[in-house]
């Protein structure tokens, strides 16, 4: 499955070292979507830069090691996930699934719910009598 | 030119109003018809209509009603009577009208909504126009907007926020921090609600408008056009002020996607359907164009009219 990845990498402030960073990426496949380079940020003659690429969920760890084998530091690395999302004004917050946020007062509730896909999220919307549903 | 007019309410009253005496030769309500070939003294027959509770009171030949003064030959019918789906009487006089050869003019939602193809296949046998701008947006002309936007930029959704009783109720409700029944007398007090006000509470009025907008802008079946409905009665004070505090309005909105609803919906402040007091709003989701917004005033005795005079004028091509 092919996942997006947003990574903070910090590299030496000499030239070649930004490919030395992607090469990994790109040599089992992954697709580089965008590159920001921090350039105001250098500390101890190091900059970070910050990468989102889309990979097979299988070849992170290969990508990892390798980076760590070219001496670049992954500061921060997380999955940015494109997850659907609705808000309901609700009565009854019995059913915590899939909640992702949640403001109570008195007898009703904003809550968030969240899914991976659309007809996930139709099927948990399904479980709430709620008051009103967000405008997407 | 000679006029019918049904319907002498706030909608009726100010049609005659700008139409002038003397194209108005037929004036029906409840109680009857009147009609002078001469054309019929406005201002009078209003000040009649304020003191003796109808028509019927102006000195002209009286008729028995709507379908009576059918009989005689105008150029253009303008139906204003109020909407109801418990009989089909505005959509009989319609048909009659239409089949007798004259230009319709209607505010009439019930038998647009659940006639209209019908309706259309009369006025395009006998060669004159069925026009009803004045069902959807109040003064906005919405319906002629949306047509040609229908054409070029294709129109796959579209969002509103159809009847300004709702919206006026829902805003005092959140601004002020009032109960919903005690907003709901005060607008029955001030004139912005009817002293029955299901058709706008329970979701009816706007879902009729969707009907409408589905079949005349987006051309779907009738079948196609059913719609789920959920009204506003369930809103208390408290929730509204939750709503609020996380950034939302409570609006009720109708929705056309693959199917069609009317319920209330959490809309963020500063959407476009975050509108206040009587006004409307749309928000139309083309595939070429992006999103085309709109927002006016969608209730209104001239606002309203002026829809029906400007749908009259073009049929007549005046």
């Amino acid at each position: 499955m092919s996942i997006r990845i947003n990574a903070d990498l910090q590299l030496n402030d000499v030239p070649g070292q930004l490919l030395r960073a992607l090469t990994p990426i790109a040599e089992v496949g992954g697709n580089i979507v965008g590159i920001v380079h921090e350039r105001s940020n250098v500390i101890n003659g190091k900059i970070v830069v910050k990468v989102v690429f889309d990979i097979e969920s299988e070849d992170l760890p290969i990508v990892l090691e390798k980076l760590r084998k070219s001496e670049v530091e992954v500061m921060r690395i997380g999955e940015l996930k494109n997850r659907k999302r609705t808000t309901l004004l609700v009565k009854d917050v019995s059913n915590l699934e899939g909640i992702s946020s949640m403001s109570a007062e008195g007898d009703y509730a904003i809550i968030t719910i969240e899914a991976e896909d659309e007809e996930e999220l139709e099927r948990r919307v399904e479980g709430y009598e709620f008051i009103a549903r967000s405008i997407e | 030119m000679k006029v019918i007019l049904a319907g002498f309410g706030s909608v009726g009253i100010k049609v005659a109003e700008m139409l002038g005496s003397d194209t108005l030769v037929g004036v029906s309500d409840s109680k009857g018809a009147v009609y002078d070939e001469k054309g019929i003294d406005v201002s009078s027959l209003k000040e009649l209509k304020r003191r003796y509770g109808s028509v019927v009171a102006y000195p002209a030949e009286r008729l028995g009603s709507t379908k009576e003064l059918l009989d005689i030959e105008a150029d253009v019918f303008l139906e204003a009577t109020p909407t109801r789906l418990d009989n089909d009487e505005a959509f009989r006089s319609i048909s009659k009208a239409l089949s007798k050869g004259m230009n319709v003019v209607t505010s009439n939602k019930a038998p647009i909504a659940n006639h209209l193809y019908e309706l259309e296949g009369i006025a395009e046998r006998k060669g004159v126009e069925l026009l009803y701008s004045a069902t959807v947006g109040g003064g906005t002309r919405m319906l002629s907007i949306a047509k040609e936007l229908a054409s070029g930029a294709k129109i796959e959704a579209f969002y509103g926020v159809l009847n300004g009783t709702c919206n006026y109720i829902l805003t005092r409700m959140l601004d002020e921090d009032l109960p919903f029944d005690f907003v709901l007398k005060e607008a029955k007090e001030l004139g912005y609600a009817e002293e029955d006000p299901s058709y706008d509470l329970d979701g009816i009025d706007t879902a009729l408008k969707l009907k409408i907008i589905a079949q005349n802008v987006m051309r779907r079946s009738m079948e196609s056009t059913m719609v789920e409905v959920r009204g506003i009665r369930d809103i208390s004070d408290r929730a509204l002020e939750l709503a609020g505090k996380e950034g939302y309005s409570v609006k009720l909105v109708g929705v056309i996607e693959t199917g069609l609803s009317v319920a209330p919906r959490l809309v963020p402040k500063g959407h476009t359907l975050d509108v206040r007091g009587p006004e409307n709003a749309f928000l139309f989701r083309t595939r070429f164009a992006g999103d085309i917004e709109m927002r006016g005033a969608g209730s209104g005795g001239s606002e309203t009219a002026s829809s029906m005079i400007a749908d009259m004028r073009y049929a007549l091509r005046i």
